[in-house]
């Protein structure tokens, strides 16, 4: 060994606490970056070289930058983070509908529905009250305001939802397109013997794989090459040289009936158009929002307001209001969800249209043949007062008038229309018929007649509809929610599922949470550890430098001889 | 957990601990300004559905109470009309026994007959008592008066005839229409006597009326001049106590209770009689018409008839009275009911403040012991050393 060899030792020792100095520098500087692994110089004795006596060596070698970092974490990580993803979604739209129904409170249906049935009791304390008239009204208005409230707000976040889809369909498509490209830029650094050339190219990486794993489902792995390959549920994601590409379409299924499905939206790969359906992630979660659990609680509220409208309209329709009239509609019957629930427009234009009074009983079906059949052509109107005098009052949907065995439609231009009040049949397309020709007439009519301004046992028996159970039909067909109890069930089921998802949430994010923390007690920069290191490697520059020092005086030693 | 603790470890610890223990304070805060335990549904879904259950109930609750209050407040009135209304019976049954007295003269009968007729008008207007605008006695059609104090008159042409002289003859009310009577008039009953008159003609001398069915026979002493009469018309004039066509029995009922309903009012025909029986003022007529024709045998048939509308008008107020107990009960136990009920409702709902109050401060110590060691835990590192 020559002394000149010696001063190679010593500029290999400088140049290798140089380097790890600047290391230790790049971990200080990225103590903070998400993300990043903390890097440490790999150094190993250069032992080439056997000396007589044994093996000296010429000093020092970088082997390697090495990352210090867990892989085997990362996958947990990225196999909870997913179920965290789709409870934070789910959890987040839930708090949005848990505001949207208010309650407990007295802004929520349930308060609005109480007083809407009170009024039924007042006005049957007092009939002919004009002001217990309007307070039905106007207590029935703050229900309908509330159905439409609601109902548009669901639908508005609902819609919202396909916005929120497609931006994350975008985000995840410009990830995989990332992945892929680093996956063939640490390749190309890392070809050959460079190992660790691509560090930080995979810190990258992994975030970004984390973020993906947010998304959706994934399971992935890492080829010799340093590629990784992601797939979710049996589809590759990205593989070693390509990244699919999503996209999302609308679609509708024919029902075994018949009928579409409503529109519901899926995702597809872009090339083949295959279906794609995440099993988890955010994706997952934000679908499920969108197409079930939204619609779940529009069709509660729909059969709500369908119920109430059904209900109210059966018994109100067959009620004397002091008008003294039988078969007004209290809500429009051609309204039966939340978003049209509305009042029929003779309740909006007169109070007095309200029925309190009930109408008598309800005759057996009656069935007869008009004296000479059609009336002559002049006067194409058959009376059925005429008939009998007790023939008026004709319960709206009893009757059916069948011509020579074919039944004629009702209606403004159609066969005929009718009066029930008064019990008339007035003929339009009256040219078809034969004068005489013979007609059967099915009817059911009333009995009893007005019963008087103060008679306020309909109004009653509309407000005990909040007592009698409506919904939910057992297997025997009885139904066995009231609409108090139907709405207070899917108010705690909306609670239920809330903290499900909460709990889900909380769980998953303490695991995550607990995951990261291992990977940063393993890849996580300690600024002490890296100040000890600096000091470290300071001192073993200077002592490199020093010992140049004294084989340059040990040289001049020899050549001053 | 390994050895080794890097600081970005501690700062996201720090940093989750400071976040929870925020959180956590906030929320108890909130709970603590609110009053309330549950905000949402998801804070105790359990807990909701009994809320919103109990809040239906308070509130079907506070409409029985209103329903009882506003059913006592007519009770009320059927009660005290029903006790002048006895009163008054009392004091028509004394002048019937004062009357049938044979010692009384036909010039006292009059008097007698001229203190018991205000007696019957004031019957009338009770028995038109309204309250709230309704007539009480008037079943389910309160706009109407159920009875009338009305003049009627009549002009009697071809109905009188030489044959018809010694007949009863109906006696309409031409002033009143009625498309469901032969004459196209209504048929006059109850007719007063006292405002009977026919001009041109002496009761008890020329003819004879039957009150109560509203008839009126001539007598032959008077044919002459009936049938002189007979062409030009004989107008006839009285009062009479017309009860109202319409259905004056309908039951009104308020619902007391859960599915309960109780009959409030008091019909006319319960305090006065019905159609088809022998009404309270049929009792009145028959005693006016003894006192005015001087006929003890009347007055004395009337003395019974009082009675039976008395007690038909003590059993009216004893049934309203039993009604109004029945009522006053079941707005107690729906008062009790209701203290339950907010009881149970603020238990569920609302905030136990001493033990909100321990927490929130507890949990102020803890958020604030987390931020002082937060503090201390990332503040040095070697650097501040060398």
């Amino acid at each position: 060994m020559s002394l000149f060899s010696a001063l190679n030792t010593a500029t290999r020792g400088m140049a290798a606490a140089q380097a790890a100095i600047q290391v230790t520098g790049q971990n200080i500087s990225n103590a903070n970056t998400e993300g990043y692994t903390r890097k440490r110089v790999e150094l190993s004795p250069d032992s080439r070289r056997d000396g007589v006596y044994g093996s000296i060596g010429m000093g020092v070698e970088i082997t390697s930058i090495a990352r210090i970092r867990d892989i085997y974490i990362d996958q947990q990580i990225a196999e909870q983070i997913g179920d965290r993803g789709k409870a934070r979604v789910m959890d987040e739209a839930m708090e949005k509908l848990e505001g949207l129904f208010a309650e407990p409170g007295d802004g929520g249906f349930n308060t609005h529905l109480n007083n809407f049935w009170n009024a039924w009791q007042d006005l049957a304390n007092n009939p002919s009250d004009l002001a217990a008239r309007g307070a039905v009204r106007t207590s029935a208005e703050v229900v309908t305001d509330m159905f439409h409230s609601v109902a548009q707000d669901l639908r508005m976040f609902r819609e919202s939802r396909m916005e929120v889809l497609d931006s994350k369909v975008r985000i995840l498509n410009g990830l995989m397109r990332d992945i892929h490209n680093l996956n063939t830029e640490i390749a190309s650094q890392e070809a050959g013997n460079s190992r660790g050339a691509a560090n930080d190219t995979r810190d990258q990486r992994d975030l970004m794989v984390r973020q993906l794993a947010e998304m959706v489902d994934v399971k992935y792995f890492e080829d010799e090459l340093g590629r990784v390959t992601i797939t979710t549920a049996g589809s590759l994601l990205v593989g070693p040289t390509s990244a699919v590409q999503l996209e999302l379409y609308s679609s509708s299924k024919m029902l075994p009936d018949g009928s579409m499905s409503p529109v519901i939206t899926e995702l597809r790969f872009a090339d083949s158009k295959k279906v794609f359906t995440p099993n988890g992630g955010e994706l997952r979660a934000i679908m499920d929002v969108k197409d079930v659990l939204v619609p779940k609680y529009q069709n509660y509220l729909d059969t709500l307001a369908k119920t109430l409208v059904t209900e109210v309209n059966a018994l109100h329709s067959e009620g004397y209001n002091l008008n003294r009239s039988t078969g007004v509609f209290f809500f429009d019957v051609s309204q039966t969800t939340a978003q049209g629930i509305k009042l029929s427009p003779s309740i909006l234009k007169d109070v007095n249209n309200i029925a309190a009074a009930p109408a008598g009983r309800s005759s057996l079906p009656i069935n007869f043949l008009p004296v000479g059949g059609v009336p002559a052509l002049a006067d194409p109107v058959i009376r059925l007062s005429n008939i009998n005098p007790l023939y008026r009052d004709i319960i709206p949907g009893s009757l059916n008038i069948e011509w020579n065995g074919q039944s004629l439609q009702e209606g403004p231009g159609k066969d005929y229309v009718v009066d029930y009040q008064l019990g008339t049949i007035h003929f339009i397309n009256y040219a078809k018929y034969g004068a005489g020709d013979a007609l059967d007439v099915t009817l059911r009519h009333r009995e009893g007649g007005y019963p008087g301004d103060g008679v306020g046992s309909l109004a009653l028996a509309i407000a005990q509809l909040r007592q009698t159970p409506l919904l939910k039909p057992d297997p025997t067909g009885k139904s066995t929610q009231t609409l108090d109890q139907f709405y207070s069930s899917f108010v705690g089921e909306l609670g239920i599922e809330r903290q499900q998802a909460k709990s889900t949430f909380d769980t998953k994010s303490f695991l995550i949470a607990q995951l990261d923390s291992r990977q940063q007690s393993v890849a996580g920069v300690s600024l002490d550890e890296e100040m000890t290191n600096m000091i470290k490697f300071e001192h073993s520059y200077q002592a490199s430098a020093r010992f140049i020092s004294v084989i340059n005086s040990m040289l001049d030693t020899l050549l001053n001889i | 957990m390994s050895t080794r603790v890097t600081f970005s470890q501690i700062t996201t610890n720090v940093q989750n601990e400071i976040n929870k223990n925020y959180v956590r304070l906030d929320k108890l805060q909130t709970s603590l300004a609110s009053g309330k335990r549950i905000m949402r549904p998801s804070d105790d879904p359990v807990a909701i559905l009994s809320s919103l259950a109990i809040r239906s109930d308070i509130s079907q609750i506070g409409q029985f109470k209103r329903n009882i209050d506003d059913g006592k407040a007519l009770m009320a009135t059927i009660d005290s009309t029903l006790m002048t209304q006895n009163n008054l019976f009392q004091a028509a049954r004394e002048k019937a026994i004062y009357g049938a007295n044979d010692t009384q003269g036909a010039e006292q009968r009059i008097y007698i007959g001229r203190e018991v007729r205000v007696m019957l008008d004031q019957m009338v207007a009770m028995a038109n008592t309204s309250f709230k605008g309704d007539f009480i006695f008037a079943g389910g059609n309160t706009q109407v008066a159920p009875y009338e104090l009305k003049p009627g008159s009549q002009t009697l042409t071809t109905e009188l005839t030489v044959a018809t002289v010694g007949t009863p003859i109906q006696i309409w009310d031409t002033s009143v229409t009625d498309s469901n009577t032969p004459s196209g008039f209504a048929r006059a009953y109850h007719i007063i006597p006292g405002s009977f008159e026919v001009a041109g003609f002496v009761e008890g001398t020329d003819y004879t009326v039957d009150y109560v069915n509203g008839r009126i026979t001539f007598t032959p002493p008077g044919t002459d001049a009936l049938t002189q009469a007979g062409g030009a018309g004989i107008d006839l004039s009285y009062e009479w106590i017309r009860r109202n066509e319409l259905d004056l029995d309908a039951k009104l009922h308020r619902e007391v209770d859960k599915g309960i309903t109780m009959q409030i009012n008091t019909t006319a025909s319960d305090v006065y009689g019905g159609v088809n029986d022998q009404t309270t003022w049929e009792a009145m007529i028959t005693l006016l018409d003894g006192l005015h024709n001087n006929q003890s045998t009347k007055m004395l048939e009337s003395i019974g008839k009082l009675e039976t509308g008395f007690n038909r008008s003590l059993g009216a107020q004893a049934t309203n009275g039993a009604r109004m107990n029945r009522l006053d009960y079941t707005d107690e136990r729906n008062t009790t009911r209701t203290v339950d009920m907010t009881r149970l409702k603020s238990q569920l709902e609302d905030v136990d403040f001493a033990e909100a109050i321990s927490q929130f401060l507890l949990q102020q110590s803890v958020y604030d012991a987390s931020l002082r060691t937060g503090a201390r835990a990332i503040q040095n590192t070697l650097a501040n050393f060398l």
